[in-house]
């Protein structure tokens, strides 16, 4: 039921394979143009500007459509109309992949997110009222949207359909009133703990190479879900928006142990099982995971001033980081601190640009009574300067 | 990678044993870097220290001492210059590699210390007097001297967003719009002057070798600033709108050939999106006052919506296929 032809999408793997395998100098890279060559794709897939552009504009073309056609009909029949749209979505979705070859182009993005609002807003609008809305809905959506990711092997639909199901989980809990608020974290563990296995058996098949993307995405969705689905901070506090009119109740003293001991150790534990497993990413989320438990310990017992614990850990993080770099200059336990990429892309300029945003405005904070746009410019007379 | 993959190629005869064995040798022993992620992790550090330093100093100016933090403060902010002037390299002008990780972040940290001390002497004993305009342009002197002297993109942009300041106007990608009144003439003029003078001091670093890794830098503020100032002209300057259109399509026409000869995306998408903005300004004025009460006309405008966006789309593909080896 794939959109894209197999051998295709097994073809885009294999570019992406022979240009990681050049970037290690594994191949060469006329070797690498040979593979290229010899596995020809012929699917779009931009660049990430040009897609974002695309995907924009995408917005813009499927908003105006429905104000025309929403104003020749006077908006008399919404649920006809968004049934409409959806088909419409759905053909020009079917021509853009199919004829035009779309492949993750940001116009493919939108129409399958537009498809999904649609259906679910028509769906939701001809049921008669009393039904659940929320939870009808999260099922549309986790349903549609997997039905996207396997058809279309679309990372983002993988990413909305997984946020569907957990936000399923939430509104189910909330039938089930104050008991639910013991259980729901542990359905939620279950329930990332299930995703994450399924992943992991279909990852490595090579049938499944076009999905791998999307396979590894749910993975550290799910690694990540089940960290905070036993967090002390989002249990205790969360629990009590999501699920109204229960009592304040505090929780029973062992299951807050309990909460703590899991907030605190699991992090450790994705910490250490991607040092393990040579595994950067879960390396990368276990660093998130122990972040999130400092602030959530410290949102319990403050100890030092936002400012002090701001100044503290950025000492204790460049101290760490550096000392990291010095002592990972040999490789020690599979990790290195050296570009191993052979053509590293330039990041150069990016840095630039975040550099800016993040520290250029500073000076400006510290000179309260320097009031830009009237006083150092016209005040000044620094105009004249030139 | 996916060494079921490689396998197929062996198969189809494209790589030979030996290749397929030193990827499957690479995939099991070689080490993962951790390269970048130390070096986000350090710019996370350094921000969090001089965030928190800056607002320790701010709200504890009066009990901590002022000799005391102006002291501590030019001790860091020495410490990092003495620093990287033992190590650096000297002044070149084409890229100049860091000779260790740790430099680059110095040049960074000693310019973040500097601000705040600057700042700080301004606040306190008034170190530029009433003069206000000499607090942005003294660190805007240093900051691009350190940017070009030790060869560091982050400084040149603060130094960018410093000259900004300086001429009176914010001009970080979020802030640009957020933070600047586009009503008033004087910041119009500026941002437009500005702009030339950025996208200028990028060709000529292109055009001279100077510094030929900076142009990116400059273009960008460029592209973002005219544009905006630009179509901010036409809205406020309402009788002239057509000059003020004329000039900026002339000029997006530049910077849209600019685009394609730097090989860039980034900047080939935005000069698309902003052309398309200001001439969709134009067309709709027009619309409107052709015919102020109809209906009609708002169906021609969400027309021509449409099949502009729809042109546009296939305009940024075509292109998009002619641009090749591009960067950011």
């Amino acid at each position: 039921m794939l959109a894209y032809s197999t051998t295709t999408l097994e073809n885009l793997a294999i570019h992406e394979a022979a240009e990681e395998a050049a970037d290690f100098n594994l191949i060469s890279s006329q070797k690498e143009t040979e593979i290229k060559a010899q596995y020809a794709v012929d699917l779009y897939s931009p660049n990430i500007f040009v897609r974002i552009g695309l995907g924009l504009l995408t917005v813009f073309i499927v908003l105006a459509s429905v104000g025309l056609v929403g104003l020749m009909t006077n908006f008399s029949a919404p649920v006809f109309l968004m049934l409409l749209f959806a088909a419409g979505c759905f053909a020009l979705l079917s021509y853009i992949t199919g004829t035009r070859k779309h492949f993750s182009s940001g116009v493919d993005h939108v129409l399958m997110v537009a498809i999904i609002i649609f259906i679910t807003a028509a769906l939701l609008q001809m049921l008669p009222q009393g039904i659940n809305d929320d939870l009808l809905a999260s099922v549309l959506v986790a349903m549609i949207s997997l039905v996207f990711f396997l058809s279309f092997a679309d990372s983002i639909m993988a990413i909305v359909s997984f946020v569907a199901m957990a936000a399923f989980i939430v509104n189910f809990g909330k039938y089930f009133g104050t008991s639910s608020k013991l259980i729901l974290p542990f359905i939620m563990m279950v329930f990332a703990a299930g995703v994450y296995v399924v992943c992991r058996r279909t990852k490595s098949d090579r049938k499944n190479v076009y999905y791998s993307k999307g396979l590894r995405l749910l993975e550290l969705l799910s690694v990540l879900t089940f960290y905070v689905a036993g967090n002390y901070y989002v249990v205790n506090k969360l629990s009590n928006q999501i699920i109204p009119g229960t009592p304040n109740a505090l929780l029973p003293q062992l299951y807050q142990y309990f909460l703590w001991a899991f907030t605190l150790v699991v992090p450790l534990i994705y910490l250490a099982a991607g040092i393990k497993y040579k595994d950067v990413l879960l390396c990368r989320l276990g660093i998130l995971c122990i972040a999130l438990t400092i602030l959530t310990y410290r949102y319990y017992y403050s100890i030092l001033s936002p400012e002090a614990a701001m100044l503290l850990s950025g000492v204790l993080i460049c101290i760490a980081a550096y000392l990291l770099t010095r002592f990972l200059k040999q490789p020690k336990a599979g990790f290195i601190f050296k570009n191993l990429n052979r053509r590293k892309k330039d990041t150069a300029n990016l840095e630039g640009v975040i550099i800016a945003e993040t520290f250029g405005h500073r000076q400006t904070s510290s000179q309260p009574e320097t009031t830009f746009g009237g006083g150092s410019f016209g005040g000044a007379g620094a105009g004249d300067r030139y | 990678m996916n060494i079921s993959l490689f396998k197929k190629i062996n198969d189809d005869g494209l790589i030979d044993a030996a290749t397929l064995h030193n990827i499957e040798t690479h995939e099991k022993t070689a080490p993962v870097s951790v390269y970048s992620d130390l070096l986000i992790v350090l710019y996370a550090g350094i921000f969090l220290l001089t965030t928190g330093l800056g607002i320790i100093i701010y709200k504890n100016m009066d009990s901590i001492g002022h000799t005391a933090i102006v002291i501590a403060l030019a001790i860091g902010c020495l410490g990092c210059f003495y620093y990287v002037l033992q190590k650096s390299p000297g002044f070149r002008l084409t890229k100049v590699e860091s000779p260790n990780v740790l430099y680059d972040y110095i040049v960074l940290l000693g310019c973040l210390l500097l601000l705040i001390l600057l700042g700080y002497l301004q606040v306190q004993y008034g170190l530029f007097g009433n003069r206000l305009g000499m607090a942005t342009f003294v660190p805007m002197v240093v900051l691009f001297v350190t940017a070009y002297y030790f060869d560091h993109i982050g400084v040149l942009s603060m130094a960018i967003t410093n000259l900004a300041a300086w001429v009176g106007i914010s001009i970080t990608p979020l802030r640009l719009l957020k933070d600047n009144n586009f009503n008033s003439h004087t910041i119009i003029f500026s941002g437009v002057f500005l702009s030339i003078v950025l996208i200028a001091a990028a060709l000529l670093s292109e055009q001279k070798n100077f510094k030929k890794h900076f142009a990116f830098t400059y273009k960008n503020f460029g592209y973002h600033l005219f544009f905006v100032a630009a179509i901010a002209a036409m809205v406020v300057f309402n009788s002239l709108y057509l000059v003020v259109f004329i000039f900026l399509v002339a000029a997006g026409f530049f910077l849209y050939k600019l685009a394609l000869k730097s090989h860039s995306f980034y900047l080939f998408v935005i000069t698309a999106l902003y052309l398309y903005a200001a001439l969709s300004y134009v067309i709709i004025k027009n619309l409107v006052s052709f015919d102020r009460q109809g209906e009609a006309m708002i169906y021609l405008i969400l027309m021509y919506l449409i099949a502009s966006a729809i042109g546009l789309v296939m305009f940024i593909m075509k292109n998009n296929k002619t641009i090749k080896n591009a960067g950011l």
